[in-house]
């Protein structure tokens, strides 16, 4: 090429090593911007899957019906109430799942939050979340705009570290345009994508099925996979990070999903085993469809 | 003259050490502002800009023009030609460097 150096003036081999090392300063400055911003982002989601997830528990939990209440061993003896409770925890675990997975995969912000920052942030969104799961045992009846207020206040602590994340983000400079390629996921990646979908799929067809103790038994199994796996390369926090829009978006309806089965199982009275069965599907073929949809691929 | 010394496949556009951290902040997949990149290079805008009308030049990135509400903005990316030069650039910098711990 003919703008190549051939002059005197070409770096030493000090002069080289310290380029480098500029360079690969630079490149890491704009790696943790990017990850800020997909930080930011998983802030977002998670925010609005808490809000889903606490509203989805206070319908399926509280009211009565027919002067019965939906909770099990308050005034309804059969184990259906139990079960949709797992339904909805188990729907959000497998949001955790996935969230650490790709929070793992990010670089570190160099100003992390402090643990006492943490702490709070956790407390603040567990303790109304647990405040809703005693009030669900022991006062079924609670009146629904108490009920809805404990809901969202579960889920501000999320929503204000959401808006800060945002605007960290905003105010970066960096963005990511649609990316330049694209390809399917690799073979585990789609196994285990699909696998994910057909789990929560078989978890809300197992909660209404006039089986004995079949929900809770899929929520067990379901909760030891994704615990068992945490970590390990064939984890589902593990493909998180080749996910694209597509299979996001397909996680995203899935989720919904789950958590209007785990409702309409707990206050309808249409046959509960037809809307196990057909809300299983329903919940399971968005990740199925997307486990064999293109992914972007990024710059490493 | 050709030779096998690592200093030939050094790129001129490259060589001044804004321009090679400009092109190590860009990337093809990712757009980043005229004054993040100012900023994250701690360089002044005049600098920046002759810097960038010199690899744009050599096509090494383009620039397009926005806004963020309303206020402009000048996104930068790498092309894939700027980015194959960058990569061969920095084999060459790791060779010569390398030359250092050599007895």
């Amino acid at each position: 090429m003919s703008n190549h150096t051939s002059g005197a003036d070409q770096p030493g081999t000090a002069a080289a090593a310290q380029l480098l090392e500029a360079g690969h300063q630079v490149g890491d400055r704009v790696r943790e911007a990017i990850d800020a911003r997909t930080r930011a982002i998983l802030d977002v989601w998670m925010a609005v899957a808490a809000l889903a997830y606490a509203l989805a528990f206070a319908l399926a939990c509280f009211g009565t019906i027919n002067g019965v209440a939906l909770m099990p061993g308050v005034g309804n003896e059969s184990d259906s109430g139990m079960t949709v409770v797992f339904l909805v925890i188990g729907a959000f675990f497998a949001v955790r799942a996935l969230a650490e997975g790709l929070t793992k995969s990010l670089r570190q912000p160099a100003r992390r939050p402090s643990r006492t920052s943490r702490f709070f942030t956790a407390s603040a969104s567990a303790l109304p979340l647990l405040a809703l799961v005693i009030l669900a045992f022991t006062a079924p009846a609670t009146p629904w705009p108490l009920v809805l207020l404990i809901a969202v206040v579960s889920a501000v602590p999320m929503v204000i570290l959401a808006l800060r994340s945002a605007s960290r983000a905003r105010t970066a400079g960096i963005r990511r345009p649609q990316p330049a390629l694209s390809g399917l996921l690799d073979p585990a990646g789609r196994a285990i994508t699909a696998g994910l979908g057909l789990a929560l799929g078989v978890l809300g067809a197992a909660t209404g099925l006039p089986v004995p103790y079949l929900g809770s038994i899929a929520f067990i199994v379901f909760a030891l996979g994704l615990v068992g796996t945490q970590g390990a390369r064939g984890s589902v926090g593990a493909v998180a990070e080749f996910w694209g829009r597509t299979q996001w978006t397909a996680f995203g309806c899935s989720y919904l999903l789950v958590l209007g089965q785990a409702v309409l199982l707990a206050r309808t009275p249409w046959d509960l085993t037809v809307v196990s069965i057909v809300g299983g599907v329903l919940v399971a073929a968005p990740l199925v469809v997307a486990a064999f949809r293109p992914a972007p691929i990024w710059e490493a | 003259m050709a030779g096998s010394h690592p200093r030939h496949d050094l790129d001129d556009a490259l060589h001044t050490p804004l321009r090679f951290s400009v092109m190590a902040a860009l990337r093809a997949d990712v757009e980043i502002d005229f004054g993040t990149l100012r900023d994250l290079l701690e360089t002044d805008d005049s600098a920046l800009s002759k810097a960038i009308s010199t690899l744009g030049a050599a096509g090494y990135l383009t620039v397009r023009k926005g806004y963020v509400g309303n206020r402009p903005r000048t996104w930068l990316t790498a092309t894939e030609a700027g980015a194959a030069a960058m990569r061969i650039h920095v084999a060459a910098l790791q060779a010569i460097a390398a030359g250092a711990r050599e007895p």
